[in-house]
């Protein structure tokens, strides 16, 4: 039996070292005269012996030298305390009520007196009474990660710098007037969202799904903070899905306003050698084709090891994983968590096109790939995904598969469109792989090593926001150069040519030299 | 036991004039492919309308399927399609094709839930 199978839970304190019952202090308590609220060992064990004959569940581990805590039913409380129980109802936290047996908070009648025959041994009881959980808090903790493990890396900074976003943020380019769409688990309106100021569209429900402000996995709320270390002030549109997935694209892109991104940290493994695609998937692979057509730029995770379909469609921008060995922030290597293959549906399309940042596979209980502290509602699945980061309930979670990278890239798109919205969503994918950064070494789940130029471990490797953005501007500089005097007035005039500042130069200079 | 009043979302694959539909198609379907199985807007919203006259709600549409969400008792009613399959990690498929709907359903299909990639 669990502990929340229990009816009631309470606090019983055995007779205290000291004259007075820990019910009656009138003092603090406190590290100065706790001790004398500790009972006997005896007398623990005593009372311990009287509960379990009684009936009641010791929770042990629990248990403490002031302290024992106990389950069973109202009942039995009733029976054993004489105790005054009524079901009554508290919120947790917002938009989350429970019910639960207490008696009541008047001091005449939250104290629990033990039968006469145990009056000596037992001061009182209290009914445990479930907290508030306070919003988690907008900075991560600091976790005690697992001996096998490796460094992990915050959002936004650590992803924003890795993958040079953060430069491009420095050029006053930020994803302003950009509309993401995310379709995932729902979002949660976690503290680190607002506390940056980032800007939340309201959460559309696709076919089958409910409860908007809900998102008990945790990975929709996770993985968007991926899109904001690489765009803070792009537009997000969270589409919650259901069971429909087909119904989810097509909720998005019927919302208003319209995204100019789809990001889908999600897919099928059905991709697999020798395969051939089957008939329920058309629809998917015609809604993807449709949002395409229509200019919106598709960004789909490759999987972890998944042959990840529509990361295989031809249309999409699939990402695959790059792991980094910091704290050389340019040690690159192919994920060992990541996927990469030849797709058997659509011929030589290789899968993925380049990548984001991933954790690498570490056996830490199983295999995962603990590199980014993310966002998650609290005592949501990922809040107590491995390793820990010290409470199941703080809402952080360690985890950054494919799910990570392909959110990245959605960011790094919207700081591309930003720049120049009349792209493509071809024009987008050839910009982001051409400005790459090679992944020379490594090797994926698939087993396919990277090499020097591009390859199936990484497509054309590492994204590189900076880059992406330069080759972005670079056409509007080529347009110039190669354009008549009055074309080039009318670009000047029109705001379409940038202006270079030294520290512009500067910096282009720094950047190619880090490649 | 399942809950038959619970509300999923399926895709109405349609058909064209000719009777086909993308299930059909024996190439790709990308963005440079799909206009050829486009359907024309006053098909597709007779379509819709068909269908909410057999009592699913229409969510949207990609002019080659209609998104509709119905209770898992009404799938089963109107197009014998087990919803259950879908929740095991199959695909369920209509068994049934009502005679007024058969101009213009190709089939019905509940994907299974996708795998996310934490």
């Amino acid at each position: 039996m669990s502990n929340n199978e229990y009816e009631v839970v309470a606090t019983v304190s055995p007779r205290s070292l000291g004259p007075i019952s820990l019910f009656d202090a009138e003092e603090a308590i406190t590290s100065d005269n706790v001790q004398q609220f500790n009972s006997d060992p005896s007398d623990i064990r005593d009372s311990k012996r009287a509960l379990s004959r009684a009936g009641f569940h010791v929770f042990e581990e629990a248990s403490s030298d002031t302290t024992i805590s106990i389950g069973g039913t109202a009942k039995l409380f009733k029976e054993f305390f004489g105790a005054k129980l009524t079901k009554q109802k508290t919120e947790i936290r917002p938009d989350t009520t429970i019910e639960f047996m207490a008696t009541s908070e008047d001091p005449s009648e939250a104290l629990m007196n033990a039968p006469d025959e145990f009056k000596q041994l037992i001061e009182g009881a209290v009914i445990a009474r479930p907290p508030t959980y306070f919003a988690p808090h907008p900075i991560p903790p600091l976790a005690s990660v697992h001996a096998n493990a490796y460094p992990y890396m915050m959002v936004p900074d650590g992803v924003g710098v890795v993958l040079r976003a953060s430069r491009v943020h420095r050029l006053g380019v930020t994803g302003k007037n950009v509309v993401v769409g995310m379709l995932d688990t729902g979002h949660y309106r976690h503290a680190f969202f607002s506390s940056r100021g980032y800007r939340l569209l309201s959460t559309l429900l696709a076919p089958g799904a409910s409860d908007p402000a809900d998102d008990a996995n945790g990975h929709g709320t996770g993985e968007s903070a991926n899109v904001f270390a690489c765009a803070p002030d792009c537009r997000l549109r969270m589409i919650k899905m259901g069971n429909d997935t087909v119904g989810a694209i097509n909720t998005a892109l019927n919302a208003n306003p319209k995204p100019q991104i789809l990001t889908n940290s999600w897919g099928y493994s059905a991709d697999t050698p020798g395969s051939s695609i089957p008939n329920w998937l058309k629809p998917l692979e015609a809604a993807v084709a449709n949002a395409v057509s229509q200019g919106v730029v598709v960004c789909f995770s490759a999987g972890n090891g998944h042959y990840g379909f529509p990361g295989s469609h031809p249309d999409v921008i699939s990402v695959g994983g790059v792991h980094v060995n910091l704290p050389d922030e340019n040690d690159l290597e192919a994920s060992s968590y990541a996927s990469s293959f030849n797709s058997s549906w659509y011929p030589g399309r290789q899968v993925p096109d380049l990548c984001g940042l991933t954790g690498k596979s570490v056996n830490i209980g199983g295999a995962k790939a603990p590199s980014l502290m993310l966002p998650v509602q609290a005592s949501a699945s990922l809040d107590g995904i491995a390793p820990s980061t010290g409470s199941n309930s703080d809402g952080w979670g360690l985890f950054s598969g494919t799910s990570a990278a392909c959110p990245q890239i959605a960011g790094i798109c919207a700081l591309m469109l930003e720049k120049d919205p009349t792209l493509t969503p071809a024009e987008v994918k050839d910009k982001l792989k051409k400005s790459a950064r090679d992944v020379k070494k490594g090797t994926t789940q698939m087993g396919h090593t990277a090499t020097n130029g591009p390859d199936l471990a990484t497509g054309s490797g590492l994204a590189d926001a900076k880059w992406a953005y330069i080759n972005t501007m670079g056409d509007v500089a080529a347009t110039f150069f190669s354009g008549t005097k009055e074309q080039q007035l009318a670009m000047v005039s029109s705001g379409a040519m940038p202006e270079f500042s030294k520290e512009f130069i500067s910096d282009m200079i720094d950047t190619l030299r880090s490649r | 036991m399942a809950n038959e009043t619970e509300i999923f979302g399926a895709q109405v694959v349609l058909k064209q004039s000719d009777g086909s539909s993308i299930l059909d198609a024996t190439e790709s379907l990308t963005a440079a492919t799909i206009e050829r199985y486009r359907l024309p807007a006053e098909t597709v919203g007779e379509a819709r309308k068909a269908l909410e006259a057999l009592g699913f709600r229409v969510v949207g549409d990609d002019g080659t399927t209609l998104s509709v969400e119905g209770s898992r008792a009404h799938f089963a009613e109107v197009f014998g399609l087990e919803v259950g399959a879908a929740q095991a990690g199959v695909a369920a498929h209509a068994t049934k094709i009502p005679e007024d709907a058969q101009s213009f359903v190709a089939d019905v299909i509940v994907p299974p839930k996708p795998s996310l990639f934490p």
